[in-house]
């Protein structure tokens, strides 16, 4: 059985779709802007996504919003971009569904109100939390931790209620585990793809201090994998095992100059970033190895 | 963060082109746990087959002021065997969530009697993997507290403690497995897709056996208060062991709890070439989306119902089959009838026969870690012959159209037993487990 991409959806600095992803890294666009909730820290660049209105347009309830973590809205947009060329053909079950997900920690400031009603005098008391605080704190705030809810919202906004799986912190696994749901027969089609958001405060400083020197950024990216029998377009690329050894595999991807192309561009992004370096192989043509698939580009 | 390439699948023997891959069958070989109801598998067994209740007023912070002022507390306890570890693994060990998922792992690798020569091929060619359902830590909001005030950050020592991935890293260590590690988060269904990747991985020929299973620590007050504003948790302060009743009609929300189940699964090929004690056959797997809304199940059970036929279909077995269903159960009013309708049209004219129980009713809502500890708890009804009843279930819900064990836990032989778990977000995991006859 022969496995092909067809569609790729991505929203990231560099703007919405292939192209602008394209022509940013081939011309060495610069994606990294000022963004004021890092000024008091020692760099306040950031890859931002310039606009993110355009997820709205998936949404069945424009409410719905609220309950999404940034993250969330460039997932709904990168699953949306495939969606607009062949979601009418898709069957919601038999296409299986597996993201990659940041660890979505609560946003601490989201609760500030909440913490500061529950201290006395600086310290925290669980009688002040339920007496004052309470009333302060967002009750959404736990649900929006859970990484599994981008999961969630694209299987509901889309329709889809086929397999599905949501890995925490790793930017890989979405795209392999798709890879098996067809080759097993579980799935005919599968949406693979990552999002992250890494630009507030409070994660940039995380990054920093975990030693990761890149400007934070957020992204999203999809991917519409196939049984070549069944594509529904164009086939973008072929995928097939490469047999190379896990410690070759591993030294293959962290030795990619395009691997620190990306960060320096755009800035660091998290799980997406192995699902971009995948693209911007797809996209430059060719054969290249991904974390032991071999993937034949037709472009 | 960036995926560190345990995660490859290059040393996996498979290709497009084999025939006959995904057809390994998979044993378990070694189970643990540590519940509210007791510290190990058959402690929380006997509790659960005497219906008792492990669920009390929270004693881990003061409640008296929530609105919510009970759990299901695990007990403490104390653990060995991790001495020889670095600080980063200590660090770990010495949370909750850490001792949870040591000590249930650990239960189940001794219980699996690994031989060293074994445990050594295992480490020396990555054979041996591990896969655990597990969400973010929070911070402690008293520390919280304290570094807004003092506007401190927390050390990158803090930070490696809320990953989701620390209690499979922890894992790992303990049992120098060199396979793939890796973390399923899909809220109450996590550890059950943990379990579906540990099978795939070894149908697929990738690893001789991985560690599978969950952990989950919510008791604390920002989770006990952020439920409470969902109105998902029971308010019954005045009777905390009445609290948790699935299927009942007083129903009136879940019980936190926090817990950790793990099983040792191997290939059959492996399982037998070392002799090992085969506990069961891990027959099949199924998951699903919704595609409802983040925190309401659908009324007509849809997703829950396709969950359960994808894992009979893996397990190629027909409901009347299935001699015990394990409810994910959760006793909150919009849970329980949903499974209900989606068992009915799963199981068609076989939903008056298949017995139903839920042991949430008993131990709570373990919520990352409920997949594994009830898929456990599934195993030891098909080996025991015992299904424990669901507590409190005074009065069964007419929506709730089952065979509800009420009462006291019903002795019957089966062959095969079905575990569900559903979570926030729509995701659903239904896990087939059967007995070994070799």
């Amino acid at each position: 059985m022969a496995i092909v991409i067809t569609q790729v959806g991505v929203i990231s600095p560099f703007g919405r779709g292939i192209d602008p992803f394209k022509q940013g890294l081939a011309n060495d666009v610069c994606a990294l802007s000022e963004h004021s909730p890092l000024e008091h820290m020692d760099s306040s660049l950031a890859g931002l996504v310039a606009s993110n209105k355009t997820f709205r347009q998936y949404l069945k309830r424009r409410k719905a919003a609220k309950l999404m973590t940034p993250a969330a809205r460039l997932a709904m947009d990168a699953v949306g971009q495939i969606w607009d060329a062949v979601g009418m053909r898709l069957n919601p079950v038999e296409t299986g569904l597996f993201f990659s997900v940041g660890r979505e920690p609560p946003d601490e400031g989201e609760a500030e109100d909440a913490l500061i009603a529950s201290s006395v005098e600086g310290t925290f008391s669980e009688e002040s939390l339920a007496i004052h605080g309470r009333s302060l704190y967002p009750p959404l705030l736990p649900l929006k931790t859970l990484p599994n809810l981008i999961l969630g919202h694209l299987s509901i906004h889309f329709g889809l209620c086929g397999e599905n799986a949501a890995w925490a912190g790793e930017g890989v696994q979405s795209f392999i585990e798709g890879v098996w749901s067809i080759l097993e027969g579980r799935s005919t089609r599968v949406l693979v793809g990552a999002a992250d958001s890494l630009v507030d405060l409070g994660q940039a400083r995380d990054l920093k201090r975990l030693g990761i020197s890149a400007s934070p950024a957020q992204a999203a990216v999809a991917w519409l994998l196939e049984e070549e029998a069944v594509a529904t377009g164009p086939v973008l690329a072929r995928i097939e095992w490469d047999g190379m050894d896990k410690k070759t595999a591993e030294d293959s991807f962290l030795q990619e100059p395009q691997f620190l192309k990306i960060r320096s561009q755009m800035g660091y992004c998290g799980v997406v970033e192995p699902q971009l370096q995948l693209l911007n192989r797809v996209l430059q043509g060719g054969v290249s190895h991904w974390h032991g698939l071999m993937v034949h580009s037709n472009r | 963060m960036t995926n560190n390439g345990q995660t490859s699948v290059a040393n996996t023997t498979s290709n497009f082109n084999a025939d006959g891959w995904g057809d390994r069958e998979v044993v378990i070989t070694g189970v643990g746990m540590v519940t509210p109801l007791g510290t190990s598998t058959m402690e929380t067994w006997k509790a659960l087959c005497a219906g008792e209740n492990g669920i009390g007023p929270i004693t881990r912070f003061d409640a008296s002021t929530f609105p919510v002022q009970f759990a299901a507390e695990c007990k403490d306890i104390d653990i060995i065997g991790h001495e020889e570890f670095s600080e980063r693994f200590q660090r770990i060990v010495s949370t909750q969530k850490g001792k949870l998922a040591f000590s249930a792992a650990q239960e189940a690798w001794i219980m699996a009697c690994v031989d060293e020569s074994t445990s050594a091929r295992w480490t020396a060619e990555g054979r041996l993997g591990v896969c655990l359902g597990s969400e973010a830590g929070r911070p402690d909001l008293a520390t919280v507290a304290t570094q807004l005030k003092h506007q401190q950050l927390p050390s990158v020592e803090d930070l490696d403690l809320l990953s989701p991935r620390a209690p499979a890293d922890l894992v790992s260590r303990m049992l120098n497995a060199t396979g793939p590690v890796s973390v399923v988060s899909t809220a109450c269904t996590s550890s059950s897709q943990a379990i579906g990747e540990g099978v795939l991985r070894i149908r697929r020929g990738e690893v001789d056996a991985m560690m599978v299973g969950g952990v989950d620590v919510l008791i604390d007050p920002i989770m006990v208060t952020g439920f409470s504003l969902l109105g998902a948790l029971s308010t019954r302060n005045e009777a905390p062991d009445k609290a948790s009743r699935p299927f009942d009609k007083d129903r009136d929300g879940f019980v936190l709890g926090e817990g950790a189940g793990m099983l040792l699964l191997e290939s059959l090929e492996s399982a037998r070439s070392r002799g090992a004690v085969i506990l069961g056959h891990l027959r099949g797997f199924g998951c699903s989306c919704n595609a409802y809304r983040i925190t309401d199940s659908p009324p007509d059970g849809r997703g829950a119902a396709q969950s359960m036929m994808d894992a009979l279909r893996d397990a190629r077995l027909k409901p009347e089959d299935i001699g015990y269903i394990n409810a994910h159960g959760t006793s909150t009013p919009m849970n329980d009838p949903s499974e209900s309708r989606g068992i009915q049209t799963a199981f068609g004219e076989w939903t008056s026969k298949v017995p139903v129980s839920s042991t949430k009713s008993m131990m709570g809502h373990l919520v990352a870690a409920c997949g594994a500890v009830e898929t456990i708890v599934s195993l030891l009804a098909v080996r025991e012959g015992v299904l424990p009843a669901t507590r409190n279930l005074d009065t069964p819900d007419p929506e709730c159209g089952i065979r509800h064990i009420q009462g006291e836990a019903l002795r019957i032989d089966i062959e095969h037993a079905m575990s569900n778990a559903f979570g926030f977000g729509g995701s659903n995991g239904t896990v087939v487990v059967s007995r070994w006859r070799s």
